[in-house]
């Protein structure tokens, strides 16, 4: 039996922090149904784009119009029979759609919602607009990141949304797990923007030193490749100077020297020399390296299967189930409306003519 | 019948009245509330009854099992995280191995911190007697468990659910603890930067802890659930290596999709969707792909205009315009419009600076702290539960000993006094 086996969710996200939640719980056996409208399946929610079918695995789909008073309804027939329900649209959206949590809850009092924002629900900047990169720039990380460039640099993916998809996952289990004794659901405001500036709270709380010990330089060598390297103590620049840069002097006017130097060893070279004297370096990996890594492989978390590379969930020792399909739009509108809402074929035969469905 | 009397702890009641709140029983029983004063109050009470579902205030927890916190300072996030959510964390410090900074204080708020000596025999007779009746053991990544007692902890406990969190797998140096630097380096981190003419950029110092921490946090959650459901304890294994890989899924997605099989790049940008410029006062980011019709019109309205419009290079011409247009404004002015305008604009903030922030204090995230190093503006959870409110509190190493120890423990006032005076503690 999979561990989150019996837990039902309904699943109005987009994009990837929301449907990163959803996909882990539905990797651990939870049964997830995400609901998609016919006519905004595009872009990242398009069932036949490059994302959706990563972050979208082991789920069922159906479609649901929820501009429609009917389509509204049948969500919450849905909402009846189901556990979790996780959204991440801008804060208005479900109000305006008259979905609010009393309303659900008055049809479901063992509902737990997750409701993912951008700035969560409370304060002035509660109807503000932002995505992954707009968190880096608002908690800082941006700004660490440019230290000792001239320019501002960003990371070149959404590192914001999986941290809030992370949060959102223990959010949403810690919430099971009450409900589970207590028998109540809830709702839960989770703040993107917060999720960002919870991991900098180090830099938060007082300002981190970069000098001193562990140093931590990225040596660019022969090969045209970079190395990244970190070095404990003294003993470890020495060795690093003397023995592998080939530089000499006394250490004090050293330290400032390592940042500058460039290795006459290829990257995995130095890698390897350094780690022979137990200092912990790492030749700087391409996504191709990452992607063809036999050690992630052989782990099995990395695999492939039908064209595609699959990065498995970490982590290990707890079941997850098999790796299944992202649905096809509307895949499994049977299953839901017919079987789960106990729908006759005649009134699925009109709500899908009319566009609910 | 007085809150006292110890058959209170065995009604089997579905649903006991306690005060003013309503407290439903978990296994058909209800438990009694630990309200302050904790060395005091404590006696024999098994781990199960501590446990409580309430706070002293009537509000309920998310969680009530009990952790014990073997962890690196480095991966204590993972345990506060629980903590914030009502567990009873138990951190285990060595005893004077522990500095308090405003980092340890971060990472350990809402746990019960025991400085204890694991070299004698006595403190690792605490660690065991503590082991046989906690929920969870989480350790990592030099502080691993099975070092100090010598077996596996769920040979000690069967029902333990131990999470491990572990350095780089099958390399060399596992187990030494790996330098989030290095883990940046080796899972693709560095290269998936914005533009591809940057050299290899780091996350910050310490994000894979955190990214570590919270997978680890996650396991513990779902191998509760786990037994739950079967009724025995688990080991569960974390790579950090792993773990980092996770946090660029998106990268890696579109270079197995899009790059390898169109032009064999081995990097990705994101270039095309923001652009960092300067603005009279500092750095902003204009989201460029994001409403770029509506971009333009309100760069008309200061007289910009983007004057290349061929196809492949509009981009380019886009990148130049909006570095000439955010030189004649503010930050402030940029983002408070932007903002109005539902275009998601954002200075480049430094995060010293966030204690001052009015969202982040009006939202009561940001929790002012007094402790003995002075007062610090510490970063609450992410996240609001309609049923439980988010309170920070620090406790000094060593000042839960004594609840710990007899409230936990049961021991008696002589045994953990013996125990003071051998210095285990």
């Amino acid at each position: 039996m999979s561990i989150l086996s019996g837990i039902r969710v309904i699943d109005l996200t987009r994009l990837i922090s929301g449907p990163f939640v959803t996909r882990l719980l539905a990797d651990f056996g939870a049964e997830v149904i995400k609901i998609q409208s016919p006519k905004v399946a595009k872009g990242m929610e398009d069932p036949e784009g490059i994302f959706f079918r990563y972050l979208n695995r082991n789920k069922k789909g159906a479609t649901l119009n929820l501009d429609t008073a009917e389509g509204r309804e049948l969500l919450l027939r849905l909402v009846e029979k189901s556990d979790l329900l996780v959204e991440n649209f801008s804060p208005r959206v479900m109000e305006n759609f008259g979905l609010t949590y009393r309303r659900m809850r008055s049809r479901n009092r063992g509902l737990i919602v997750l409701s993912i924002s951008s700035f969560g629900r409370k304060g002035p900047w509660r109807n503000y607009v932002g995505f992954s990169h707009t968190f880096h720039a608002l908690s800082g990380l941006t700004h660490l990141l440019s230290l000792g460039f001239k320019e501002p640099v960003e990371v070149g993916f959404a590192y914001a949304d999986w941290l809030i998809g992370l949060f959102g996952s223990i959010a949403a289990l810690a919430a099971l797990a009450m409900r589970r004794r207590t028998g109540e659901g809830q709702f839960i405001d989770l703040s993107g923007f917060e999720a960002m500036v919870s991991l900098l709270g180090d830099w938060i709380v007082s300002p981190q030193k970069a000098t001193g010990f562990p140093k931590r330089i990225c040596v660019k060598c022969k090969d045209g490749r970079f190395c990244a390297v970190s070095l404990s103590n003294e003993d470890d620049l020495r060795y690093f100077l003397l023995e592998v840069a080939g530089v000499g002097g006394h250490l004090e006017g050293l330290c400032n020297l390592a940042e500058g130097i460039v290795s006459e060893l290829p990257a995995k070279e130095l890698e390897g020399r350094l780690r022979e004297k137990g200092i912990q370096a790492a030749a700087v990996r391409s996504l191709r390296d990452v992607v063809e890594d036999k050690g992630l492989r052989d782990r099995g978390f990395l695999i492939e299967k039908d064209g595609g590379t699959w990065l498995r969930s970490p982590l290990r020792g707890l079941s997850q189930v098999e790796l299944g399909p992202a649905p096809k739009l509307g895949e499994h509108n049977r299953y839901v409306f017919l079987e789960l809402l106990g729908m006759e074929e005649e009134e699925f035969e009109n709500y899908r003519q009319k566009g609910v469905i | 019948m007085r809150r006292s009397d110890p058959a209170w702890e065995k009604i089997p009641l579905r649903r006991v009245r306690h005060g003013s709140v309503v407290h439903k029983a978990w296994r058909g029983h209800a438990y009694l509330l630990w309200k302050g004063n904790e060395g005091a109050r404590a006696k024999t009470r098994p781990f199960g009854r501590l446990t409580s579902k309430s706070s002293p205030s009537g509000e309920q927890k998310m969680l009530s099992f009990t952790v014990i916190d073997l962890a690196d300072e480095e991966y204590a996030f993972a345990t506060r995280a629980l903590a914030d959510l009502g567990a009873i964390v138990l951190r285990l410090e060595r005893r004077g191995s522990h500095k308090i900074t405003p980092t340890y204080i971060y990472r350990n708020l809402n746990k019960h911190i025991m400085a204890i000596d694991l070299e004698r025999e006595e403190g690792l007779d605490v660690l065991f007697r503590l082991l046989k009746r906690a929920d969870v053991l989480v350790d990592g990544i030099r502080r691993l468990a099975a070092d100090l007692t010598k077996q596996r902890p769920t040979e000690v406990n069967p029902k333990l659910v131990h999470v491990s969190m572990r350095g780089v797998q099958g390399r060399k140096g596992e187990g030494e603890g790996w330098d989030d630097y290095v883990v940046s380096a080796l899972s693709g981190q560095m290269v998936a930067r914005g533009s591809r003419d940057d050299p290899p950029v780091p996350l910050p110092a310490g994000q894979n802890h955190y990214i570590l921490s919270l997978y680890a946090a996650i396991a513990v959650l779902l191998a509760l659930e786990r037994r739950e459901k079967e009724g025995k304890g688990i080991f569960v294994e974390l790579d950090i290596e792993e773990c980092a890989v996770t946090i660029l899924e998106d990268a890696l997605i579109r270079y197995v999709e899009e790059n390898r099989a169109q032009t064999g790049h081995d990097q990705v940008s994101r270039e095309d969707l923001f652009c960092t410029v300067a603005c009279r006062d500092g750095y902003v980011q204009v989201p460029l792909l994001y409403s770029l019709e509506t971009l333009l019109e309100w760069m008309a309205q200061d007289g910009i205009k983007v004057v290349d419009r061929a196809e492949g290079t509009r981009y380019d011409a886009v990148r130049r315009a909006v570095k000439e247009w955010a030189a004649i404004h503010s930050v402030g002015e940029l983002f408070e419009t932007g903002q109005a305008m539902r275009l998601p604009f954002a200075p480049i903030v430094n995060p010293l600076d966030l204690p001052r922030n009015l969202h982040l204090r009006r939202t009561g995230f940001l929790k002012r702290i007094k402790t003995e190093i002075g007062d610090l503006y510490a970063p609450s959870m992410p996240y609001r539960f309609s049923k439980c409110s988010r309170k920070l509190t620090f406790r000094r190493p060593g000042t839960s000993n004594e609840w710990i120890c007899k409230g936990l423990l049961g021991l008696s006032e002589e045994e953990f006094r013996k125990l003071e005076e051998a210095k285990v503690f």
